[in-house]
């Protein structure tokens, strides 16, 4: 869920809004879901330019899906492409947050029919999926490690169709061996 | 170049940055060698474990100084090459499974205790970042652990991985080399020495049960240069186009 900050005044809350519309046109490079619909982008805050200045700064702070995915750098060249064009804006500061967890949770209801639409399901708490195609409970995960580090390889028993389960941090975790 | 971070003291930064070379160089290596590991999902695996090492070592990196890709790329492509202190097991390159199981069965349960002495950081930009780290290398430990085992169960597995253990077990305890308490690092001596000894204490058990034997030897020497050139290749060929 984007933050929008509790204290800014009506001018700043605006163009926060507004700036979480224009995200809402980024989406992932190799999925046609958005930042915002994949629940990367965790603040977007407005702060008031210098004394007299009626432009602001607008600080982005997203959340990245694995530390190592690539696609961070090209999501960053799209938010600043997308916010190039808003006059009341100076200057974009893209914030990453590593230290905050991505999970499947943070994903929106538009997003998973989105990915479920292209063959990509999310598995519930228990590991558990839908087959995306013809809605069967038959998943079987194939391997871990998919097409990229959110996503690992299964198909489908019953129709026998691929499909990727997204993936997020384990839940559980391995103590230091004793 | 980037202005250091206050709140890493010069020997928690020396620590950070040999871990982050470390990550760094096992995750390039990696990704170089996806292709040589017995079976498709194998490969994939290690494309992908290189990935997420190399994206470790860029949220390490980013704890010294600026976070930016400018000055993290700084650090990796225009440092010279004897300032980095990588212990010589993350830099192994080989094709051979046996040795690749080995050293990432090595390396990962060493990690294991590493990202702990971050999680214990008492400056919290570090520890911050390590529960995010330690998920991530759960995957890691789940996968070189299995195909340890796995290898050790096929016919020529016992012969061919004690060999590769012979060669890089010695080598193993640099993972473990931080600074001084002295010069104030990533935590005081004890409490490395401590997690030195539960990770051999681990690995030997392990071994004990599958009856392998660990034994003192020579140390390896570090490809620190093979992989920077490898590394580097790309961005000398055009300086300045990468910005």
């Amino acid at each position: 869920m984007t933050r929008l900050t509790a204290d800014s005044d009506s001018d700043r809350s605006r163009i926060e809004s507004d700036v979480c519309a224009l995200l809402e046109q980024v989406e992932d490079p190799e999925l046609p879901v958005s930042i915002i619909d994949l629940g990367m982008v965790r603040e977007v805050q407005a702060h008031a330019g210098e004394a007299g200045a009626s432009r602001c700064t607008v600080d982005v702070q997203l959340v990245p899906t694995f530390l190592g995915c690539p696609a961070q750098l090209f999501i960053e060249r799209d938010v600043r492409q997308a916010l190039q064009n808003v006059a009341s804006i100076a200057e974009v500061r893209i914030i990453w947050v590593p230290a905050e967890q991505w999970q499947l949770g943070d994903i929106s209801a538009r997003g998973r029919e989105a990915l479920r639409r292209i063959g990509v399901a999310i598995p519930d708490d228990d590991g558990r999926a839908r087959c995306p195609h013809c809605d069967s409970d038959a998943v079987v995960i194939d391997s871990e490690f998919g097409a990229s580090l959110c996503r690992r390889l299964a198909h489908c028993e019953t129709c026998g169709e691929n499909v990727e389960l997204m993936r997020s941090r384990p839940r559980r975790h391995t103590a230091p061996a004793e | 170049m980037t202005a250091p971070n206050a709140a890493v003291g010069r020997g928690l930064a020396a620590d950070l940055l040999k871990m982050a070379d470390e990550e760094l160089f096992v995750g390039h290596v990696l990704t170089s060698t996806a292709g040589w590991g017995p079976e498709l999902e194998i490969n994939l695996a290690m494309s992908s474990i290189g990935q997420d090492e190399i994206g470790h070592a860029r949220v390490l990196y980013g704890l010294l100084g600026d976070a930016d890709s400018a000055s993290v790329s700084a650090l990796v492509y225009e440092r010279p090459a004897d300032q980095f202190h990588a212990a010589a097991l993350s830099s192994v390159y080989s094709t051979d499974w046996a040795t690749l199981v080995v050293k990432h069965f090595l390396y990962e349960t060493a990690d294991q205790h590493r990202v702990q002495l971050l999680a214990d950081c008492t400056v919290d930009q570090v520890a911050a970042v390590a529960e995010r780290v330690r998920d991530e290398e759960t995957y890691h430990l789940d996968f070189w652990t299995t195909w340890f085992h796995r290898t050790l169960d096929a016919r020529q597995g016992p012969s061919r991985v004690q060999s590769a253990l012979d060669e890089l077990w010695p080598s193993g305890g640099e993972l473990f080399d931080f600074s001084t308490s002295e010069r104030g690092g990533l935590a005081d001596p004890a409490t490395v020495d401590e997690h030195r000894q539960r990770w051999s204490d681990g690995v030997a058990a392990v071994c004990q049960e599958r009856g392998l034997v660990l034994r003192e030897g020579p140390t390896i020497p570090a490809a620190t240069d093979r992989i920077l050139d490898e590394m580097r290749l790309v961005y000398k060929t055009a300086p300045g186009s990468w910005k």
